[in-house]
């Protein structure tokens, strides 16, 4: 699997990862501390991922835990790598790319871990394979069918239940499913005050995947993909009184189906190609007596991802590829121009929504056609991948002014093409000792919910980054490896909202906005003993935004200074026990400088003071996991206990204001806490 | 927050601190309400303001309250009703007293209505309205420390509508009355009882109510369908008070409601109390009123 690996390359995930894929790999298979492939980038299985304490098992969000991912906010749910907004990182899963990686709440991921294989998180400098996001790249292979005739597992905690199962059909070919029902909303409904509930939407949860491998030659498959997740949350039965919401709903579904088809050839070339249709759709209403604010998007997407590689001579490969998807999205939106917030939005906690009201519905084509090529040149201890990707993006709102009378509607299309040159360089200096160097260009196109005349901007075009990631594998003996890591990325064009106060018609968003992230990374990954593995991870960034080159920079919304994990499981006569560390920089908040009364209304307003110069006070936790496998004929059951923040550290999570905005005081976060469950495995 | 909620929420994100005073506790002199007559005007009418001015020892006639116009606009990406330089910045006084006579500006329809402001550089984007079509001008109080923003409702007419809509807008519009509070009573242990003799550490049940005509009705023009739909006022009621506590500080906003019921914990033990009501209508009316309570053991 390695050697065919190699053919195609360092960077080249695609192609490695559809090769690697051929192999059939059971649920049994445990990769303890596999090596990391480019700089930065880490790659675990969800058997290694699921054992970190805090995670219930949930390799998804195990991946908060990785070097380079800032720790999630008090709402939960947003990724944010390498000081990227959470709307700029890529989440794909057997090449189908999903809109989120978690679901509402950022209790679970939306890809059950037992239907997966392995995890990769690339911060930056990935591939010209993926494209559309000026972040990272969160990639999910998902499990060929089982070595054995069935296998299976069934998990049920505080938080949901679930199941996976997979049947083999012989040559390789079969059938896997997992899927997952929340029940927390329902066990605490009634329980909790809507207050209380604001504060943390409870959602509802469920998602399904399924797969269906159908062998045809030697090398040569095809794989039904379906990928399905809902959401939704809502508080609904309070008074409508002034101060407090009378409804809030927020719904989040996606599904996709594809099919993959993947042949590798007895010359070592390779090929694959992924047709996937699907279905988004994002909904946030909030009611209150001042006013409502909703906006719902609907989108159909359609997708295409191809590759072909061959080796052209023995130093040298070719890959060539494309990667397309378009979007066609319907949207609605009433209410306050600010809701729902984006980053860089100056607001406090428990504020009262602006009494502001518009009302717009638009639809608008966001297609994203990018061919691709890449060749691999490898000369003595020298790999050398340069790629270009040229990404075509249509942008097609069906309305460029505000609704006016009777005057007709006009849409406007305008089509750009970007190219993106990447280079990706390893040089293996000794046995043990690799230097990486990923450089490249990234573009994003806008959100359909941002191309709007009245919300939005529908002239909005395309942002662009530029990443430069340098990085070292160090291999310390077999058993130990370091991997520092330098990275700066940076990203103009981002799309703000317009500072101005007489902003030009249809001008809502401007796209003048720049950001910079910089920092380094060292992971220290270990597995002295078969039993004992795990891995220390620190980062230091620093990522900040500006509404334009002659403003300042001031810092993101997540950004977080320091990360710091501590991630280790040992094992023993069936004994698992997992233990973590984490220690965060609290995140920037704007202080509230005073307060007025809005005497039409009779609520308190907020005055701010310079933005996201305060941060929360920094966040530490150590969890436990323990958990023990009994084995009955061929059932493994395994109860587990994890322990969250045993030194009941009260961690600030959010800044509360009174209701004059004249004293603040902390939300706390989890006081000590166990939580209980329990995985039947067949 | 309950017990119940903590222990449920323990299991996610800890609990919310309940923390200094309420708003409806006067422990210092403070601006609690503004009244504009007449509640909507057009550009260059005169308007005649005032102002309800408290403190621990009554209702102030506060001759240092200053007035001043703010005629900047809100940025869009400002998450607040009126622009943050109207706090920050410094204004021209308009008027300085307890009540005051302003005329609106001229240009508050281009500055904060559906008429887009005048620009060589193309059509700017006009402001935006709120839920009940209304557009706002701002007006800044200023009393030591304190400050309040009032927001006058201007009669400026539709942004985005056709000339037929707009006629029929016209017909169909009533300009703001300021609404009318009519009267309080209060229950303890659902028995009515004297606002002179109200029970002391008790949870007290105040009910006001205003006049049925407060509440009226007005059209609302949808620019996404163009169409005008009917709505009635929604209105609700600030309380204040020298001493004891309220559940909410603000009550109401169920649209055609006529009273409203404020839940107060009573002091432990006997005294007056001042009281004021404040009513909001949802277009920007207001009235006051106040009364004194007599707790007794």
């Amino acid at each position: 699997m390695r050697a065919r690996a190699s053919v195609f390359g360092l960077a080249m995930c695609v192609a490695t990862s559809e090769v690697a894929a051929l192999a059939s790999d059971g649920y049994e298979t445990v990769v303890i501390a596999p090596p990391a492939k480019a700089a930065g980038e880490t790659g675990l299985s969800t058997a290694e991922l699921r054992q970190i304490p805090g995670a219930q098992g949930d390799a998804g969000k195990a991946l908060e835990n990785l070097p380079g991912v800032a720790r999630p906010g008090l709402a939960g749910g947003e990724l944010v790598v390498w000081g990227a907004a959470p709307n700029e990182t890529r989440v794909v899963v057997d090449g189908i790319e999903i809109p989120a990686l978690y679901h509402l709440g950022g209790l679970r991921s939306v890809v059950h871990s037992g239907f997966l294989r392995t995890l990769t998180l690339v911060p930056g400098g990935y591939g010209p394979e993926y494209g559309r996001g000026l972040g990272g790249l969160i990639q999910m292979a998902s499990r060929g069918p089982p070595v054995e005739p069935y296998q299976g597992e069934v998990n049920a905690d505080v938080l949901d239940a679930s199941f996976a199962a997979g049947v083999a059909m012989g040559n390789g070919g079969g059938v896997l499913a997992a899927g997952r029902v929340g029940y927390l909303d329902s066990m605490l409904n009634g329980a909790l005050s809507s207050e209380t509930r604001r504060l943390f939407p409870l959602a509802r949860y469920r998602d399904f995947q399924g797969k269906v491998v159908v062998p045809l030659r030697d090398n040569e498959r095809v794989e039904l993909i379906f990928l399905t997740s809902f959401d939704a949350s809502s508080i609904a039965g309070n008074t409508a009184t002034p101060s407090s919401y009378a409804e809030q709903d927020r719904n989040q579904s996606f599904s996709r189906l594809g099919v993959r088809y993947v042949r590798a050839f007895p010359d070592g070339s390779a090929a694959s190609l992924v047709p996937f249709v699907g279905w988004d759709h994002t909904r946030r209403q909030e009611i209150a007596a001042q006013g409502r604010a909703d906006e719902s998007v609907t989108s159909n997407v359609l997708g295409l991802r191809g590759e072909y590689g061959a080796a052209l001579s023995p130093r040298l490969t070719l890959v060539v590829g494309f990667d397309g998807l378009v979007q066609l999205a319907n949207v609605q939106r009433s209410g306050s121009p600010t809701l729902p917030p984006r980053e860089g939005d100056i607001v406090a906690f428990g504020q009262p929504i602006s009494g502001k009201a518009s009302a717009d519905t638009w639809s608008a084509a966001v297609a994203n056609l990018a061919p691709y090529t890449t060749l691999e040149i490898t000369r003595g201890h020298w790999r050398l991948l340069p790629s270009l990707r040229l990404d075509g993006v249509v942008l097609s709102p069906n309305r460029s002014a505000p609704e006016n009378g009777v005057t007709p509607r006009a849409g406007a299309s305008r089509l750009s093409w970007s190219p993106s040159p990447r280079l990706s360089v390893a040089h293996q200096t000794r046995s043990w000792l690799r230097e990486n160097l990923a450089v490249g260009l990234y573009q994003q196109a806008p959100s359909p919910a941002d191309l709007g005349a009245v919300f939005g901007a529908p002239t909005l075009g395309v942002a662009h980054a530029l990443h430069v990631v340098v990085g070292t594998d160090i291999d310390l003996g077999q058993h130990f490896t370091v991997q520092p890591t330098l990275f700066y990325r940076y990203m103009w064009n981002l799309v703000m909202r317009n500072p101005d106060a007489s902003p030009a018609l249809a001008h809502a968003l401007v796209q003048d906005g720049a950001g910079r992230a910089y920092g380094a990374q060292i992971l220290l990954r270990f597995s002295p003993h078969p039993a004992l593995s795990g891995w220390l991870a620190y980062t230091l960034s620093r990522s900040e935004r500006r509404h334009s080159f002659e403003s300042s920079y001031r810092l993101l919304d997540q950004d977080q200074t320091h990360l710091l994990t501590f991630a280790a499981n040992a094992s023993r006569g069936g004994f698992v026990l997992g233990v973590r560390f984490r220690l965060a920089t609290g995140m920037p908040r704007t202080p509230v400088i005073g307060s007025y009364l809005d005497a039409t209304t009779g609520q308190f307003q907020p005055i701010f003071g310079p933005q996201n110069s305060i941060r929360l006070p920094v966040f530490y936790a150590l969890d436990l996991r323990a958990e023990k496998h009994f084995r009955r004929r061929s059932v493994d059951i395994v109860p587990y206990l994890e322990i969250l923040n045993l030194t009941n550290h009260a961690n600030v999570e959010e800044l509360a204001y009174d209701e004059r905005f004249a004293s603040r005081s902390n939300i706390t976060g989890l006081p000590i806490l166990a939580v209980v469950g329990l995985s039947v495995r067949f | 927050m309950r017990r119940a909620d903590c222990l449920a929420f323990l299991l996610l994100a800890g609990c919310a601190p309940k923390m200094g005073n309420p708003a409806s506790l006067i422990t210092q002199e403070r601006i609690i309400g503004v009244r504009a007559e007449p509640a909507e005007a057009a550009p260059g009418d005169l308007v005649q303001y005032s102002s309800l001015v408290v403190s621990p020892s009554g209702t102030v006639e506060a001759q240092d309250l200053s007035w001043s116009l703010c005629n900047l606009r809100k940025p869009v990406a400002e998450n607040t009703p009126v622009s943050q330089a109207c706090l920050t910045d410094d204004l021209a006084q308009s008027a300085q007293g307890a009540s005051a006579s302003i005329q609106t500006p001229s240009a508050a329809c281009s500055n904060f209505g559906p008429l887009a402001p005048p620009s060589r550089s193309g059509t700017l984007r006009p402001s935006d309205p709120d839920a009940t079509g209304g557009y706002y001008q701002p007006l800044r109080l200023d009393l030591g420390a304190e400050q309040a923003i009032f927001r006058e409702r201007l009669s400026c007419g539709l942004a985005g509508a056709s000339l037929a809509m707009s006629q029929e807008f016209r017909a169909r519009y009533t300009a703001n009355q300021n609404p009318t509070l009519a009267s309080l009573s209060a229950l303890a242990d659902q028995t009515p009882v004297s606002l002179d003799a109200l029970p002391a550490s008790q949870r007290v049940r105040l009910v006001a109510t205003w006049s049925p005509d407060s509440v009226e009705s007005y059209p609302v023009f949808d620019s996404v369908s163009q169409t005008i739909a009917d709505h009635r006022e929604a209105l609700w009621l600030s309380w204040f008070a020298t001493a004891g506590s309220f559940d909410d500080s603000l009550t109401g906003g169920g649209e055609g409601d006529t009273a409203t019921e404020g839940t107060w914990q009573s002091p432990a033990e006997a005294e007056i109390v001042l009281l004021w009501l404040v009513l909001h209508d949802s277009r920007g009316g207001a009235d006051f009123a106040s009364y004194t309570l007599t707790v007794v053991p």
